[in-house]
């Protein structure tokens, strides 16, 4: 699998928070070992989820149609993924933004990796069989997006 | 032989929890009906494959994609536990605040 922190990381990692910690605790401050919550990245988030996901359910409902072909969704594509790159150099600004910056990267790379199974299939589009299983992978992503977010909320 | 989703998910929660350790445990409730969803697509993948429907690479590409749906439950897990943990020195800061900034005369904390 790619992108799997090992336990050595997560050890180093937990190390690395600890030593944080007792720095933020000796100097006063208040201990943050995570980002703050941003609302404007988390309501732009929701914006580009919706766009994408209306995307794969017209793709699916026009399966085998004129409108199903890859030049007639390509700017689509650009756009939707030109949103999450912006995101993500917001997010990549906020310090111990990791996390993120992490997902942003992982649906930039379905995107990419859709976009290019989409143009590979030319005027016929993608079927069904290629639609559900993106567009199951997408929801995870998103649904684990809200949870880090609510998660930073700290609430 | 057909792959079982179930047996998939479970073989994913114990990744899951290896990497993350006793930290899995704040997160699994969660976690866990996603890699199902995960393991799901995966068997879709599979039978759409079989039934000729996706080529070897459309396959390849859509698999990966589920990886790094798993990757993305994975991270969401880890930050759900390192917000506890925050939680946690923080609640501990906030009781030996008041004590140790009289002590000192002071606000040190």
């Amino acid at each position: 699998m790619e992108r799997l922190a090992r336990p050595g990381t997560v050890r180093r990692a937990a190390s690395v928070a600890l030593l944080a910690a007792t720095v933020s605790l000796t100097a006063g401050c208040h201990v943050r070992l995570i980002s703050e919550y941003d609302p404007v990245i988390d309501a732009s988030f929701a914006e580009l989820a919706t766009e994408l996901d209306a995307l794969l359910a017209k793709l699916e409902a026009r399966e085998g149609t004129p409108a199903a072909a890859y030049a007639v969704n390509e700017d689509s594509y650009f756009d939707v993924a030109a949103g999450f790159r912006t995101l993500r150099m917001r997010a990549s600004v906020a310090p111990k933004s990791g996390a993120v910056v992490e997902q942003l990267d992982l649906i930039l790379e379905n995107i990419q990796d859709l976009q290019e199974l989409h143009r590979s299939k030319g005027e016929v589009g993608l079927s069904a069989a290629h639609v559900r299983p993106a567009r199951e992978a997408f929801a995870v992503q998103f649904e684990s997006f809200f949870r880090l977010q609510a998660a930073l909320r700290r609430e | 032989m057909a792959l079982d989703s179930a047996q998939l998910c479970q073989s994913m929660v114990a990744e899951a929890a290896a990497v993350l350790g006793r930290d899995w445990s704040k997160a699994c409730s969660w976690a866990e009906p996603q890699l199902l969803r995960i393991a799901n697509a995966i068997v879709d993948i599979e039978l759409e494959r079989a039934a000729g429907k996706l080529t070897e690479d459309d396959a390849r590409r859509l698999l990966r994609m589920q990886t790094r749906a798993f990757g993305s439950v994975r991270s969401t897990s880890s930050a759900i536990a390192t917000v506890t943990v925050e939680k946690a020195l923080n609640a501990a800061l906030a009781v030996i605040r008041e004590p140790v900034n009289k002590a000192l005369g002071f606000g040190l904390v």
